[in-house]
């Protein structure tokens, strides 16, 4: 699942919030996104997930416009911000929920995916009681449940601890291995260079920089 | 297939797990019949009809004609009953754009399946609250060895403090359509567009819409305020001057609709932000 951005502006009032955007993240690859708070970054991962139209340009999934001739990408997993979920259910019934519109896991996939963030003795802990990290835990376990073909995982090392970061690690690994095509934003520039195969900087809505396999390059 | 698993999303979690507010709702019409027992009782009343009770509740106020002397009678419990719907509805869309509901939108396939399932939720909703009041009421009726029927009778003139008064009972032509059609059908057209209106403010500013139509409908009478047509006293059954019922219901099918149209057209190019 190739995704392009083709002369992508977005303007949200009066703020250009991307500017003329043009990259392409490639099939089964991991794609770095870095800036700084307000740079863009989720407003990007935003227009990938059809919550928002392009004012400009195009958004482009595997030659389907989104925002034109589909509203959402049809296998998307994400996890944008900080994850919310209802304070009243566990975690698997959250989960649960959300699988249910798409029909496509079972109930065993559901917990598999809770094994994998390591949320597997907390499975029937009420979401509200919940750390901050094991939020971030269950917000990663619904972008991966559904094996989706894109991931889209902003700041996903946020709140957890060094056995959480390396949990966020593999899972990405084991995705990629699986042919999934990942953005990822992180803050942490040792983590995002550790794990993508291309970094994209992003500075005021414009792209002002890749940096590909150890190559730097200006745009 | 996607558009029915959203519809069962929405009745799940906007009714089923909101069943508190269907409760409260429940339990401040139990108050309203009790309240309506000590007036009949205050007055020596013994019997009453389903349509009396009815009446109680919805039959607003009369036309009000602004006097230095004489304030204006406010019709606490319709307003209650009116308002507490639009206000226990006006949250579950909007709270729907941000945190889960965003993992949800995008599961939804179409944004228009997304809004075509709020749309349905809204109407069920309204008609939830309104259902579960009539429940209370008839079991109310029942109790008390209430006549069913929508025949009001002469002692409403007197329970009636908000200008029953000025009409006699004998001339009233009123039955179900003014009793139970059009607080629904009115209720349920402000509640879509308070909903539409939430697409591009903050959920209690467009309750503040709600609240506006409901308290110019109670100072005036007019066809153009929708509010005037969910008062019985404003019926033009009752009151020579009032508003019609056919073209109350042309109205609010009328709102109703271009609501639905208008949201759909608009949520194809809203921005799904987080509201945090």
């Amino acid at each position: 699942m190739a995704i392009e951005f083709k002369n992508v502006t977005k303007k949200i009032k009066k703020n250009t919030v991307i500017n003329n955007a043009n990259l392409t993240i490639e099939t089964g690859k991991i794609t770095g996104l870095q800036g700084i708070n307000g740079s863009g970054k989720t407003m990007m991962m935003r227009l990938i997930a059809g919550l928002i139209k392009a004012t400009e340009g195009e958004v482009v999934i595997d030659g389907i416009i989104i925002g034109k001739d589909i509203d959402f990408p049809l296998s998307l997993g994400m996890m944008l911000e900080n994850p919310a979920f209802l304070n009243s259910y566990d975690g698997f019934h959250n989960l649960r929920l959300l699988a249910d519109i798409n029909g496509i896991i079972s109930d065993s996939d559901i917990y598999e995916s809770i094994n994998r963030v390591g949320l597997d003795e907390a499975k029937n802990k009420k979401y509200k009681k919940y750390s901050l990290g094991m939020k971030q835990r269950l917000g990663i376990a619904a972008a991966v449940m559904e094996s989706p073909d894109i991931i889209l995982l902003d700041e996903p090392t946020n709140s957890l601890d060094s056995e959480g970061v390396e949990m966020v690690k593999r899972i990405v690994s084991e995705e990629k291995a699986r042919g999934a095509t990942i953005v990822i934003s992180c803050h942490d520039t040792a983590i995002l260079s550790e794990l993508s195969d291309i970094i994209y900087t992003i500075e005021s809505g414009k792209i002002t920089g890749c940096i590909k396999n150890g190559s730097d390059s200006e745009q | 297939m996607k558009y029915i698993k959203l519809v069962k999303f929405d009745l799940k979690y906007g009714i089923l797990k909101r069943w508190y507010t269907y409760l409260l709702y429940a339990l401040l019409t139990l108050f309203a019949c009790m309240d309506f027992s000590f007036r009949l009782k205050s007055f020596d009343i013994t019997n009453f009809s389903l349509g009396d009770c009815l009446f109680y509740f919805y039959s607003g106020i009369s036309e009000y004609i602004p006097k230095p002397d004489e304030p204006i009678q406010i019709p606490y419990l319709w307003l209650l009953l009116n308002l507490l719907v639009c206000y226990f509805n006006v949250h579950y869309m909007s709270d729907d754009l941000s945190g889960l509901g965003q993992y949800v939108i995008c599961r939804s396939g179409k944004r228009r399946n997304w809004w075509l399932s709020k749309c349905l939720w809204n109407f069920s909703s309204v008609l939830t609250y309104f259902l579960l009041s009539i429940l209370i009421v008839l079991s109310f009726c029942t109790f008390n060895n209430a006549e069913f029927s929508f025949e009001i009778s002469e002692n409403m003139n007197l329970i009636c403090p908000t200008g029953a008064q000025q009409y006699p009972v004998s001339q009233w032509n009123i039955g179900s359509i003014q009793l139970l059609l059009m607080p629904i059908l009115v209720c349920t057209a402000i509640s879509m567009l308070q909903m539409f209106v939430s697409l591009f403010v903050r959920p209690l500013v467009s309750y503040v819409v709600s609240i506006v139509i409901y308290f110019s409908s109670m100072y005036k009478l007019s066809d153009l305020l929708l509010g005037n047509y969910a008062m019985i006293l404003r019926s033009d059954e009752i009151a020579t001057n009032g508003v019609s019922a056919l073209n109350g219901i042309i109205f609010s099918v009328c709102l109703i609709f271009a609501s639905v149209i208008c949201g759909l057209l608009y949520f194809q190019h809203y921005n799904i932000l987080s509201r945090e």
